[in-house]
């Protein structure tokens, strides 16, 4: 295996570090096991081949996060003749209903709040960070913010908050 | 900020065959590391050492060709006939950059791209699509006719390529209404965010490598983050961010013959961001 260090860390560790997050993303995206798989190794193959400078690890975390979502529309691109992926059930990530874990109702919602809500909840990005992960202006984070909040206590049944 | 818990989601038990196999990647990419490492620097190489062999090389050219007439030419007859020959070869080159004119203006769009190409080699020459011509195969341009070529290979509005031009012309690769397989085609380059003004437009040119005669010059609108695009991330030095372009040849509409093809990613600035070369088999 390749001796590149990315922030004093090794490839094998980033990888270990940063695989729920990336695996998480491209789950999220895909929500399909088989092709959240390839985009979460050309992620980090990315990583391997491009070598960025990084200024920190919050700098590498949200590369990775980057280009796991670039990865995805890729993917999707690349597939969309094929089949729609957010209409492919069979094989598809399923999480059982539970009280306390959202997960599942995540996964149901439409894909522009998915990631912005698992960014704010799962990774305690800031609504300024996320904007910028994800090229968008923070007003519009906001909102997306707010009204996939408000889709997923519809959808968990709650009654807010 | 506790009040939705994704647990299960940020706490994936992600399996072991997914972090072993993105550990074999780079295993696999050492065993051939000139293909994955160099590929780009050596092809910035090759165009640069092009570049500069025929900047150096061009006026040899000329200055040959100057000195073979007089010596051929010693008689006064002969001489006026090479005058003559002069004065031909002129006269068409005439016709031919007329020919050329008439041919721009019935295609702006391409003109437009092909200004945009040329900017740096037009002081120069007078005609874009000689510069252009020159830019790309710049050694075999006296060979080959290339300025005749747009008028056979008329580009609708569409972009898309029309089939053959008039009988006779053979320029273009492969068989006559033969054309190639453009599937899993992609049209793929790297640029710097800074070189792209904006959300802006790309232009993507497609030359025949053979005569350098444009096939294609198509309007491919990036807007960041959408569909032909993807920026690497780098939120501390925007400019120096990376972006990836590509155009996939399978949903273009174009034909093309099979042979060898030279593409050009230019920006509305008309800089080049990106060229290579891909290949159209049958």
């Amino acid at each position: 295996m390749g001796d590149a260090v990315f922030l004093g860390l090794s490839y094998e560790q980033v990888i270990n570090k940063y695989k729920n997050t990336v695996g998480a993303v491209c789950l999220m995206r895909l929500k399909n096991w088989a092709d959240a798989e390839d985009c979460f190794q050309n992620t980090f193959f990315k990583l391997y081949r491009n070598a960025p400078d990084f200024n920190d690890e919050a700098h590498l975390k949200a590369w990775l996060i980057r280009v796991a979502i670039n990865e995805c529309n890729k993917y999707i691109r690349k597939n969309r003749h094929h089949a729609e992926l957010d209409k492919v059930s069979d094989g598809a990530v399923d999480f059982p209903q539970g009280k306390c874990d959202m997960s599942w109702a995540l996964l149901n919602l439409e894909k522009k709040y998915r990631e912005v809500l698992y960014l704010h909840y799962a990774e305690d990005y800031k609504i300024n960070e996320i904007a910028q992960i994800l090229d968008k202006s923070p007003n519009t984070i906001k909102t997306l913010l707010r009204r996939g909040k408000e889709k997923l206590k519809k959808l968990y049944g709650g009654d807010g908050e | 900020m506790s009040e939705f818990n994704f647990d299960k989601l940020k706490n994936l038990d992600i399996p072991q065959s997914w972090v072993d196999s993105a550990l074999d990647v780079p295993k696999i990419k050492e065993k051939s590391p000139v293909v994955f490492i160099n590929f780009r620097r050596v092809i910035s190489a090759v165009a640069i050492l092009l570049v500069v062999c025929v900047v150096c090389l061009s006026p040899l050219f000329f200055k040959n060709s100057n000195d073979i007439l007089p010596i051929a030419s010693n008689n006064p007859t002969e001489q006026t006939n090479s005058s003559q020959y002069d004065e031909t070869t002129k006269t068409e080159a005439e016709n031919n950059t007329d020919a050329t004119e008439k041919i721009e203006t019935q295609t702006p769009t391409r003109e437009s791209k092909t200004n945009l190409l040329t900017e740096s080699t037009e002081k120069s020459t007078d005609s874009p699509t000689q510069a252009q011509t020159e830019k790309v195969t710049p050694t075999k341009k006296p060979q080959s006719e290339p300025i005749e070529d747009p008028s056979g290979q008329p580009s609708n509005p569409n972009g898309s390529v029309l089939p053959d031009g008039p009988e006779g012309e053979t320029d273009a690769p492969g068989a006559e209404g033969d054309y190639g397989n453009l599937s899993g085609i992609v049209l793929e380059g790297f640029t710097k965010d800074s070189c792209l003004t904006g959300s802006g437009n790309v232009y993507c040119s497609i030359y025949e490598y053979r005569t350098g005669s444009p096939t294609w010059s198509g309007n491919l609108y990036v807007p960041k983050f959408e569909a032909d695009i993807e920026i690497y991330y780098t939120p501390q030095d925007q400019s120096d961010r990376d972006v990836y372009l590509s155009y996939n040849m399978e949903n273009s509409g174009l034909l093309l013959k099979p042979g060898k093809y030279r593409y050009y990613f230019v920006n509305e600035n008309g800089t080049q961001l990106y060229t290579s070369i891909f290949s159209v088999s049958k």
